[in-house]
């Protein structure tokens, strides 16, 4: 087997180690509880290797409700493959091997998938403390309520401060180890790169063993390989591998009616040709229509910008079709409620303490001969 | 999630490292789950070695000397070589000294430095100063500090751990010193948690017999009650996972009323090593004892008047509260418990959530909070910690203001303070922001 | 660590700041056993490297090379500083920091305080500078001398007053001797007013002795034991120049035990600090008010190693009684404005608990332990009282060309003093010790 096609050199695999950790770092901030091990990933490129390693790879990256990275990525993209038949080492039985799911998730990246999680993250966070807050809060205005009550509620202004002071904190941190995981992918993404193009190689290098090779794929390579910064070249064999999965169409199509499966083909080819307008200035690898995903375009200056535009909206979403729900317009009532009591309470406090204030200035004037040092 | 000590003051100092003492000792158990034990309080330092992100502060090298040096011979933990501020002279006692002079004239200095181990932080919990109200660079200085911190940190929680003197004794103008403080500190933190000398030196002495009660032995007593708080727990909200938020779970449950900041502390059991072989606890016993302290004021488990009863729930309103002042029973306002030990999840503290125990106005199921760890706390299988928002502080706070306002009523020692800027006015100020306090808690009903 | 100076004037000051600093000496030699120069060793004394160039001064942690006294010393007479200088101390000063002049004061406190006043004041305040300029943070100044001559007297207080104009933000601490009612000088009750009026406006505290007091406990000592004196304690370490001891060899013991302990724990570390300025912030709660009566336990054992030490609670009652105090008068029926215990030694904080302000662990040589008390107690009035009516039958005789301006102004002074002493114990009579201030009462 040809080493120099086959694996990157001995001085960069300590640099694709490190790429694969920064991703991994990245994809933990951006939401993924149980990402696996940077060294699954290397042993992964050799399809499983000795022992059949692929297997915590895909078990992780599935098993894991937050973690089906390249699962769920693929469905939204319109692909569906069913990583569960790889469990052993090279995808036997002609179901994907470890190194396919590793390609998969070189795919996703490059289409923009971290963005999109670190994007639709940040607004989660930005959700999470819009929530409307469990408590009822009294109706009626501050100055009709007895003492007691005055009480409760400022003890619930206070609770609602802190709550919103926790949040925010929370948000604050989470953002910034985003942003710190983001800018570091930016800078080792090159290597990353190069090195997925050795897993395209050792991809292609055992495809040719097995079948004669895609003289298409060669051309078009050489094409990317021009025009692409990543050095990706071997990314349009990634689109051609995809393009080989079935997609979620399809089996939706199988399972649905034949009657509306005419109409519903009529609307993807109008989905995919919207897409395909955005896509191929930035990746003319993707110039074909392969996916109905949101464009990642519009998000990648986004996240590199600075942190609080990208936390405000999901850069997905467009600012008018953020309708918000009945229950946040209920809570900033709400809140409009309780700070103008909470302004009365205090004009009233304030009062009382001048009042108190002026009178122990009296009384300390009447004070002047008494000698009263305590022991 | 972080939490950054500042330390303040000769006591300030020594309680604090006392406290990281401890909290090093507990968290060498890594039992925590996430290891938010250490981290919480601590971090690596180039050399690999476990350093507190903690600030020193002291108007005078010695004590600071003195702190970093016991650390780093602990072999365990060490403070960091640039995390201390000092100058060569004292505060003299003087409140007006340590607020007006070296604050505002060290800030810079002072503010880098607790700005570099924020920095250091992922994420910053919040900010606990430790500190006396007796001295002058404690209560001065820390005043001061504790303003700039609010400015900084607009967002993040502060606690301050106030250490109150002995009732007699210690320094002649100390209560002017801890009015002053507690005055202005009332608006600035979102908690203040009391230790007082009088009550710790009672536990020194009788539950744990030392005969030669030294300020170490009473400095270990406060930083093992702080350490019961501050080390992880699970809160009810945290589901299994050890609460990454301490401070603003503390605060939220138990202060969040601007008017009530006063926070004690008790913990059972606190026996002395030589007799822990003799002794068992189970958690009915500690929580029946806890709750009787709790409600008869009583400050360690010796000595408990079980004569004190909670009153019936109907009569509140605050004439009911000053009657039953009188039959020494202490009302709450929020309490938060602290189990940690064997069997922890087991243990019922429903005799600390009766509605009797707290005001009308406030349900005991927002006025009550329990915080768990199975994991054992210092040498002990099973304890408890209470810190409680109750009339206990009521007493001291009252003594405390009363002697202050019969030295003003003389004008004794008011030169000394205007001499560095700080005017009858601003006395007269702070008697009223602490009458109003005193008022508040009295009328708790 | 901070510095202090001490600056000593005329006949009485150079003696007793002489034995205080052979006591200090003693005590650090005792402790210092490495021979290093540390930081309690810094507080009052310079090292000094002869061989190094420039000002010589070494760092802390250094060896011992010479020891500098942080002092200056003044008199207007020239024997008791020659004493001193060619005594077994001369090592620990050098001629820069002497001021003398040969014709004295003359029992005058105005040829002091006026005359010489002027004549050296710039020297004076330039010797004392050079000395601040070897401190790394100058805290407190000490002036010993006497109120009753012409040079303690007049050019003490005058010099005070310039301390406080050029040093304003260093603590004045300063111990005056006042003089026995059977004083051989005649004029000794016109210099004490006249000192007095000065160290009212100008000190931050006085630490008064009474001769007579001195004397009294002397007495005592003598009839307790007989003629002999225990020779190795700190209060009887021999006088100056070895010889062999005269009569206020061991009154200026007892003065210099008195310095010993109130700095001793700014120069040694405690498990409480305790800063100089501490001293005034607790003790002076009226800006006049600023005597301190002291009171020093154990007293009678320091000199005999016969009379048996007293205990520990024992010492607590001696520092409030009337024997162990430094000023004849009777404290327990007077109002106590503020009182500060300051011990050293093996005492512990429970022993203490209620009655110590400062600990110091390192005790005096040859004892367990000791306490010093500074009481700020209207007491003190008595002796101010008793003094007044000396200076008025003095002034009756009053001759010709005195400057009646100033002694009236001197005497004023005095007189509103005693008034304000007055007005504290009148009110302290009127109302009971359990009377309260009225205090704010809040509407529900």
């Amino acid at each position: 087997m040809d080493g120099v096609t086959r694996g990157v050199r001995p001085g960069q695999r300590a640099e694709a180690r490190r790429a694969v950790g920064v991703l991994v770092g990245a994809l933990r901030a951006a939401g993924l509880t149980s990402v696996p091990e940077p060294e699954l990933f290397r042993r992964a490129k050799v399809g499983g290797g000795p022992g059949g390693v692929s297997g915590p790879l895909v078990t992780k990256v599935e098993g894991d409700p937050g973690g089906r990275l390249v699962a769920s990525g693929l469905w939204q993209r319109g692909y569906h493959v069913d990583w569960t038949r790889c469990v052993g080492a090279r995808g036997e039985d002609g179901g994907p091997c470890s190194r396919d799911l590793l390609l998969a998730l070189g795919w996703l990246l490059a289409t923009g998938a971290l963005e999109t999680m670190l994007a639709h993250r940040a607004q989660q966070l930005d959700a999470s403390w819009l929530e409307p807050p469990g408590v009822t809060p009294p109706n009626v205005p501050g100055t009709l309520l007895d003492r007691p009550s005055l009480r409760k509620l400022q003890w619930l202004i206070g609770s609602l401060r802190f709550q919103r002071r926790s949040l925010l904190s929370m948000q604050e941190e989470r953002s910034k180890l985003m942003h710190r995981a983001y800018v570091n992918w930016k800078h080792t993404e090159k290597l990353f790169w190069v090195w997925m193009d050795s897993v395209v190689d050792c991809h292609a290098t055992d495809k040719r063993e097995a079948c004669p090779v895609d003289q298409d794929a060669k051309v078009s390579a050489n094409r990317i390989g021009a025009v692409c910064h990543h050095g990706n070249r071997g990314l349009e064999r990634l689109d051609n591998m995809l393009l080989g999965l079935p997609t979620v169409q399809d089996m939706r199509r199988e399972k649905e009616d034949p009657r509306r499966r005419r109409g519903t083909e009529r609307a993807d080819k109008l989905q995919a040709g919207g897409d395909s307008r955005t896509l191929p200035h930035m990746w003319p690898s993707l110039s074909r229509p392969i996916s109905p995903g949101p464009s990642p375009r519009a998000y990648r200056p986004r996240l590199q910008g600075e942190p609080g535009t990208q936390r405000s909206r999901s850069p997905a979403q467009q600012p008018g079709d953020r309708a918000a729900p009945a229950g946040k317009l209920q809570a900033s009532e709400v809140s409009r409620l309780l700070l103008r009591t909470e302004a009365s309470l205090l004009e009233r406090r304030g009062r009382s303490r001048r009042a108190n204030r002026m009178h122990l200035q009296e009384m300390i004037g009447r004070l002047e001969d008494l000698v009263l040092i305590a022991p | 999630m972080s939490i950054v000590t500042v330390q303040l003051g000769q006591c300030g100092n020594q309680v604090g490292q006392e406290l990281f003492d401890v909290i090093c000792e507990d968290g060498q158990k890594e039992v925590y789950q996430g290891g938010s034990g250490t981290e919480r309080f601590f971090h690596h330092n180039t050399t690999g070695e476990l350093t507190a992100r903690a600030v020193l502060i002291d108007m005078e090298p010695k004590v600071i000397n003195h702190s970093m040096s016991k650390a780093a011979k602990s072999g365990k933990w060490r403070y960091g070589e640039t995390s201390h501020f000092s100058q060569k002279q004292g505060s003299g006692n003087n409140w007006a000294n340590g607020y007006c002079v070296h604050g505002p004239r060290h800030r810079e200095a002072m503010e880098d430095v607790v700005r570099r181990e924020v920095e250091r932080c992922d994420r910053l919990a919040g900010v606990v100063t430790m500190m006396s109200v007796a001295g002058g660079t404690g209560s001065g200085v820390g005043t001061y500090v504790t303003q700039c911190l609010r400015e900084a940190y607009p967002h993040s929680f502060i606690l301050n751990h106030l250490t109150w003197p002995y009732s007699t004794g210690e320094v002649i103008v100390q209560n002017y010193n801890s009015v002053l403080t507690l005055s202005h500190l009332y608006g600035l933190s979102d908690a203040v948690l009391v230790h007082e000398n009088d009550a710790v030196h009672a536990v020194c002495a009788r539950l744990l017999n030392i005969k030669h009660i030294s300020f170490g032995d009473v400095n270990g007593v406060i930083a093992h009650q702080l350490a019961g708080i501050l080390q992880p727990a699970l809160t009810p909200d945290s589901y299994g996972v050890y609460s990454r938020n301490p401070l603003g779970e503390l605060v939220s449950s138990l202060v969040c009323h601007p008017e009530y900041k006063l926070l004690s502390v008790c913990s059972i059991p606190q026996v002395a090593s030589s007799s822990m072989a003799y002794s068992v606890f189970s958690w009915p016993g500690l929580l029946k004892h806890l709750r009787q302290m709790l409600i008869s004021n009583a400050r360690m488990e010796e000595g408990i008047d079980w004569q004190v009863r909670a009153p019936p729930v109907q009569c509140g309103g605050a004439e009911s509260a000053r009657s039953f002042r009188a039959t020494g029973f202490n009302r709450s306002l929020a309490n938060l418990l602290i189990l940690r030990g064997k069997e922890v999840f087991s243990a019922e503290a429903d005799g600390l959530q009766e509605a009797a125990l707290y005001t009308s106005w406030l349900p005991s199921r927002e006025a009550f909070s329990v915080w768990k760890s199975p994991v054992s706390f210092n040498k002990y299988e099973r304890s408890a910690t209470l810190v409680s928002n109750s009339q206990t502080l009521l007493e001291p706070l009252d003594n405390m203001v009363r002697k202050a306002w019969n030295m003003f009523a003389s004008r004794a020692y008011i030169h000394q303070y205007t001499k560095f800027g700080i005017s009858e006015e601003d006395f007269l100020d702070s008697f009223t922001s602490l009458e109003q306090v005193i008022s508040s808690y009295t009328q708790l009903g | 660590m901070t510095q202090s100076i001490v600056v000593q004037v005329g006949q009485c000051g150079n003696q007793v700041g002489c034995r205080f600093w052979d006591l200090a000496l003693r005590e650090h030699a005792h402790v210092n056993k490495e021979g290093v120069y540390d930081e309690a060793l810094g507080s009052f004394f310079r090292n000094v490297d002869s061989r190094s160039s420039g000002a010589g001064t070494c760092d802390i942690g250094g060896r011992i090379h010479r020891l500098k006294a942080r002092a200056v010393l003044v008199d207007m007479e020239e024997g008791v500083v020659n004493q001193i200088v060619q005594g077994p101390l001369r090592d620990v000063f050098d001629t820069t920091q002497l001021l003398t002049d040969v014709s004295g004061s003359g029992n005058n406190w105005a040829v002091g305080h006026m005359t010489y006043g002027s004549a050296y004041g710039e020297q004076i305040v330039e010797k004392v500078r050079r000395a601040a300029e070897h401190c790394d943070c100058l805290q407190c100044f000490f002036l010993i001398h006497s109120m009753g001559g012409g040079t303690g007297s007049g050019l003490g207080t005058r010099v005070l007053g310039l301390l406080k104009d050029e040093f304003p933000g260093v603590c004045r601490i300063v111990t005056s001797v006042y003089p026995s009612e059977e004083d051989d000088v005649v004029t000794s009750p016109y210099n004490s007013v006249l000192a007095m009026r000065e160290l009212t406006e100008h000190a931050d505290c006085v630490l008064p002795v009474e001769n007579q007091s001195l004397v009294d406990i002397l007495t005592k000592i003598r009839l307790m034991s007989g003629p002999r004196i225990k020779t190795d304690s700190s209060l009887a370490s021999g006088g100056p120049g070895g010889r062999t001891e005269k009569p206020f060899d061991s009154m200026n013991n007892i003065i210099a035990n008195l310095l010993l302990n109130i700095t001793s724990s700014a120069r040694f570390e405690g498990c409480l600090n305790m800063d100089l300025n501490e001293i005034s912030m607790n003790l002076v709660p009226f800006p006049r008010l600023h005597y301190l009566v002291p009171s020093l336990t154990p007293l009678y054992s320091l000199a005999d190693c016969h009379i048996p030490p007293r205990r520990l609670d024992q010492m607590f009652s001696d520092a409030f009684s009337k024997d162990h105090q430094l000023m004849r008068t009777d404290p327990r029926r007077s109002l106590y404005l503020a009182c500060a215990l300051m011990g050293r030694g093996n005492l512990q904080l429970s022993d203490l608990r209620r009655n110590i302000h400062r600990l110091c662990s390192v005790p005096p040589v040859g004892h367990a332990h000791s306490l010093l008390a500074l009481s700020n107690n209207t007491c003190v009035k008595g002796s101010f009282v008793a003094l007044r009516g000396r200076y008025t039958r003095l002034y009756r005789k009053k001759e010709d060309g005195m400057e009646v301006g100033l002694f009236s102004q001197a005497a004023e002074s005095l007189s509103s003093l005693i008034e304000e002493y007055d007005g504290l114990d009148r009110t302290s009579s009127s109302s009971s010790p359990s009377l309260d201030a009225p205090r704010l009462k809040m509407a529900a």
